[in-house]
């Protein structure tokens, strides 16, 4: 089988190679070699690769130009996409420094080019490039202060510190970018080199910058809920930590000692070298930067992690540090550090999730504890630390628990990449490392869980969707025991924040799979009797109904406007179907749509117009000419005759295309044309891509009646996938996007439900957060606001105060959760919407939003 | 093609270009003009995919990526069921690209997923090409794994070296990993 006939599915197929040019190969073997510097364990191994790697650089780097340029590109890459490896990559050149000084005079003149570009590109207004780019390039070139003159670091460092204080007036979020940036890259002066009181000049003039900076609360994930609760303390203010915690001795203990190791290698080298048998040192001039350009320049990219003052969440918290302690150097550096790799390695979640993993070796050793090491060993190993059985202490700072905090804070505070990317890099390394994080994960996801009271709608509804894809990609599981009792103590509520949540996540689980699956998962083994034990609790979420059967029998009679008998009908074909249903009972056969049954009044008009739905390539002319005849043969004076009518043409599409959603909009786009003529649209000549073809008469239905044929083909909707809410809101958005609905109605109707639904069910919200980020216009954003408000104010109005009282009927207490819950969604639309859109916003909610921004946290 | 050369201005490899079958497709058969179009397509193929798979469950995972147009699933030509494959279109090139990023090879309803960009779906392209009408790599037995274009599994840091290719010799162990690759039971006890 091995000498196979090659197929053209082969993934790799060696029988053809080419030989490789010669030079083609150097590079590509030069360049894979620095992009993986430093992946290894051993110090002194590294070292020699390193002096190995340098070899054909020092020889060749004149002599072939593509080699210089890849070396130069690789390295540049490898400085801002992964930045722990800045010293390692800083010790090449260093090495090449010995071995031929005219490489690293390149590679200084080369990063000090990329920066100065940077600037220049500014000036141009178009920049390539971000100012985080230029703290990691500062970063690499502090960790080479050996081969620099002396001096030129710190005129640099001082000049953006000084950039900084100047722009602290005008433009507040970068001139906090510019100095936080500075002054985590000042200690990277100090990895391969001595400590030295040069430096300290740079932490007196740091003093003139106002780092009293609070953080707003409206930016925060907690809510203390009208004083209700106690909110955890677990911020770090980057702006205020920053300065205080450079402590130089000890910011020196976080890198490699790489010196002894390097230094033989270095004097061996410069021995041989027959032009300078002493290192040099290279010029670093400083930047020209236009003051005035930064004024009104606007952060971009990752940048915008800085549009708010920067904070870092410190979740886990042990009688014993497993991550550095939030005010020191350390935390900020390894927080600082695991952020731009997650956001700058974006395109492959698989070597961030690998750099990850073995983030620690980039450090010095003794800093973290062994990977994967169970907290309660560490907790021995604390133990011993503190009676003096390991001397020197052992580190208990576990890595997984620092990467999963930064990555906690990435997510959920306004993400800069799609909430996805973060959840499935933490997926990745959990595969990758089952036994590493997993319970980093349990333990995350207990602390959010016991905090859900105090979680704002945000962060509850991002922690829902992490842990539901997360769980999605383990089998579903999880500790649903821990969960049995909280969910019986809350039966009684509707709002709560933690039934709302596990309701929503067990929802979300259902979408990913099914019922059935899901329904299984909620076991465990018995440790006893070694048999699983099923949670019953649990299968009260499997249902994933808007409404009940009364809802149904209610619409329906009221449609067919308080017919007895279809009322009875409608009243046998729920119980039919509630009889029938289980867990594998498919959306398709829960629906009920009643007009194909043959007891239904005017059923062979019915029967006969949908034939004629079902026909392909149905023409504007012969669809005018049955809905006509539908129109004339509806004959029951009683009826609301247009409601009924669009009701009942919505209803059929649906359950025409019901076997998915996207059949449905498939059938819904099929006759586009004709159902905006239906709903009251004004058709323009591009509903008509034949030129020949039939056009339908004007429509003559006032803006009031397009209201009300609106709200009656949402209402349809409802109806009819009342079963399955994801349908429902899936169906609506196309008919947003097809400009049948207008958006707004759709909020409307889903704040005034009875049911909350903007706020008690995600599909709902995340839905329509997608058709708000769709509008290119956002005065609905203002109306939306004002909506919200109106809303919150009529419950608090029911129940008198928002102070949860343990003497309130639990009605009352579900409604107080509730005025909670919009107030938490005010706050998300005011912080993630820009208010240059929504000008038009009336005074009292300006006023409300602007008192909101001025809270601090 | 400027996608077939190497320009170093990345670290690594980026995940949103077409897989390795496609490139090699494109070379044997000189015709880059599907992988052209597949670099700019709002498409994705999804490959691995369960029998019982539904729109809805691949809508709620792939609308993380991006507002999807349509999803077309895979069938079998003779019985018109699900075979193990769709098509994705979102609405914006960004979703497909976000796509083939962040979700290939995440799990969904038990099955790790296959995602390649894709030049466009055209009429006929959801039927299976199988000799019995599913899916042709599905179909074709002799421990053919992982569906459709048959990647390898996990690349193993279990011994550690990835191999700079110049026989350096006397490896000393530890390069880029430590430990081996487990597929263990996850527990979320702390």
């Amino acid at each position: 089988m091995e000498n196979k006939r090659p197929r053209e599915d082969d993934e790799f197929d060696d029988s053809k190679r080419q030989h490789q040019d010669p030079v083609v190969e150097l590079v590509g073997n030069v360049t894979k070699d620095i992009r993986r510097i430093g992946e290894g364990a051993q110090i002194n191994t590294t070292v020699d690769d390193i002096s190995y790697i340098s070899n054909p650089i020092v020889v060749e780097f004149e002599k072939i130009d593509e080699l210089r340029s890849a070396v130069l590109k690789t390295l540049g890459a490898v400085v801002l996409e992964q930045p722990m490896k800045v010293q390692v990559v800083s010790v090449l050149v260093m090495i090449c420094n010995a071995k031929n000084f005219l490489v690293s005079k390149y590679v200084i003149e080369y990063f000090h080019s990329k920066v100065q570009d940077f600037f220049h590109s500014l000036d141009q207004g178009s920049p390539k490039g971000c100012f985080n780019d230029v703290k990691n390039i500062l970063k690499f070139l502090c960790c080479l202060s050996p081969i620099i003159e002396d001096g030129a670091l710190y005129n640099v460092l001082q000049q953006f510190l000084k950039v900084s204080i100047d722009l602290q007036a005008s433009n507040p979020p970068l001139a906090q970018e510019i100095y936080y940036n500075t002054l985590i890259c000042l200690p990277y002066v100090f990895a391969n080199d001595d400590i030295t009181d040069k430096y300290d000049g740079l932490l007196t003039l740091a003093k003139e910058f106002d780092s009293n900076i609070s953080l707003k609360s409206v930016y925060t994930h907690f809510d203390s809920k009208s004083n209700n609760f106690q909110v955890p303390d677990i911020y770090v203010n980057l702006l205020e930590t920053i300065l205080p915690s450079i402590d130089f001795p000890e910011c020196k203990k976080l890198f490699i000692d790489f010196k002894s190791h390097m230094e033989p290698i270095i004097n061996e080298s410069l021995q041989r070298n027959k032009i300078s048998s002493t290192m040099v040192k290279h010029a670093l001039p400083q930047f020209a930067i236009n003051p005035d350009v930064l004024k009104e320049h606007k952060l971009i990219g990752i940048d915008q992690l800085w549009s708010q003052p920067r904070f870092f969440l410190t979740i886990y918290k042990q009688d014993f540090p497993t991550v550095p302690e939030g005010k020191t150097y350390s935390h900020l550096f390894f927080k600082d550090v695991i952020c731009d790799l997650v956001h700058n390695l974006e395109f492959n979640r698989n070597e961030t999730a690998v750099q990850l993993s073995i983030f620690d070796l980039y450090f010095n050793s003794d800093l973290f504890a062994p990977p994967g090491t169970p907290v309660d060993r560490l907790a021995d190993i604390h133990k011993d630390n503190v009676n003096g059985e390991n001397i020197p202490p052992l580190s208990t700072w576990k890595m997984e628990d620092l990467i999963v905090e930064t990555f906690l804070q990435l997510m959920f505070t306004k993400p800069l990449r799609l909430p996805i990317y973060y959840y499935t890099v933490l997926i990745t390394c959990c595969r990758n490392n089952p036994d590493w994080y997993a319970p980093v994960f349990g333990r995350a996801f207990r602390f959010f869980y016991k905090n859900l009271e105090v979680l704002n709608y945000e962060t509850r509804l991002r922690f829902m969707d992490w842990m539901a894809v997360q769980i999605s990609n383990f089998e579903f599981s999880w500790k649903w025991d821990e969960w049995v009792e909280d969910s019986k103590a809350l039966t009684d509520y509707s709002y709560h924040p933690t039934k709302s949540f596990i309701k929503n996540l067990i929802s979300k689980e259902i979408k990913l799979s099914n019922k059935k699956r899901i329904k299984d998962s909620f076991v465990t083994l018995d440790p006893q009797t070694d048999s699983l034990v099923h949670f019953e609790e649990f299968h009260q979420y499997l249902t994933l109904n808007l409404e009940d059967s009364d809802y149904i029998i209610d619409f329906d009679t009221k449609l067919f406007a308080g017919n007895e008998e279809v009322n009875s009908l409608v009243t046998k074909l729920c119980q039919e179907k509630k009889d029938t249903s289980t867990v594998v009972t498919s959306p398709q056969n829960e629906m009920l749509y009643i007009f194909n049954d043959s007891n239904i009044p005017f059923y062979p008009f019915f029967q006969k117009f949908y034939k004629f739905l079902m026909g392909h390539n149905r023409t504007n002319e012969q669809f005018f000419q049955h809905w006509t005849e539908l129109n004339d043969e509806i004959t029951d004076e009683s009826l609301n005759k247009p409601s009924f009518l669009i009701t009942y043409l919505i209803q059929t599409y649906c359950n025409i295309g019901n076997r998915s959603i996207y059949s449905t909009n498939g059938i819904l786009d099929r006759d586009l044309t004709k159902l905006k003529w239906c709903s009251g649209v004004e058709l323009q000549d591009s509903d008509y891509p034949k030129t020949e073809e039939f056009r339908f008469p004007p429509n003559t239905a006032s803006p009031e009646q397009r209201l009300v044929i609106q709200n009656d083909i949402i209402d349809a909707i409802f109806r009819i996938w009342s079963h399955q809410p994801q349908f429902i809101f899936v169906i609506l958005e196309h008919l947003v996007d097809s400009s049948i609905l207008d958006a707004s109605l759709l909020f409307t109707k889903c704040l005034e439900s009875p049911k909350n639904l903007l706020v008690s069910n995600s599909t709902c919200f995340e839905s329509l957060v997608r058709v708000l980020d769709s509008i290119p216009s956002k005065p609905i954003v203002s109306e939306l606001l004002v909506k919200i408000i109106e809303k919150a104010s009529a419950i608090l109005a029911d129940v008198q105060t928002t102070q949860i009282s343990d003497s309130d009927e639990i009605e009352i207490k579900d409604k107080k959760w509730l005025v909670f819950d919009y107030l938490s969604l005010f706050k998300y639309f005011i912080t993630n919407y820009e208010f240059e859109f929504i000008s038009d916003i009336p005074e009292p909610i300006k006023e409300v939003s602007e008192w909101l921004n001025q809270v601090n946290a | 093609m400027e996608l077939l050369e190497e320009n170093y201005d990345h670290s690594v490899e980026r995940l949103d270009r077409p897989s390795s079958y496609l490139i090699k497709k494109a070379v044997r058969r000189q015709n880059f003009e599907n992988l052209e179009k597949s670099l700019h397509s709002k498409t994705v193929y999804v490959g691995n995919l369960t029998n019982l798979i539904t729109e809805e469950q691949l809508y709620e995972l792939f609308i993380k990526c991006g507002k999807i147009e349509k999803i077309i699933m895979g069938l079998d030509r003779n019985k018109l069921i699900p075979c193990g494959f769709c098509f994705v279109i979102y609405k914006e090139e960004q979703g497909s690209l976000n796509a083939i990023k962040y979700l290939k090879g995440t799990i969904l309803d038990g099955q790790n997923l296959e995602i390649d960009l894709d030049p466009g779906f055209v009429e006929g392209r959801q039927f299976g090409r199988g000799v019995y009408g599913g899916q042709a790599s599905q179909e074709g037995g002799n421990g053919f794994k992982g569906g459709y274009r048959g990647r390898g599994g996990f690349r193993g840091r279990g011994n550690g070296f990835r191999g700079r290719g110049r026989g350096r010799g006397g490896y000393n162990g530890g390069f880029r990993g430590r430990g081996g690759f487990s597929n263990g039971p996850r527990d979320f006890e702390s």
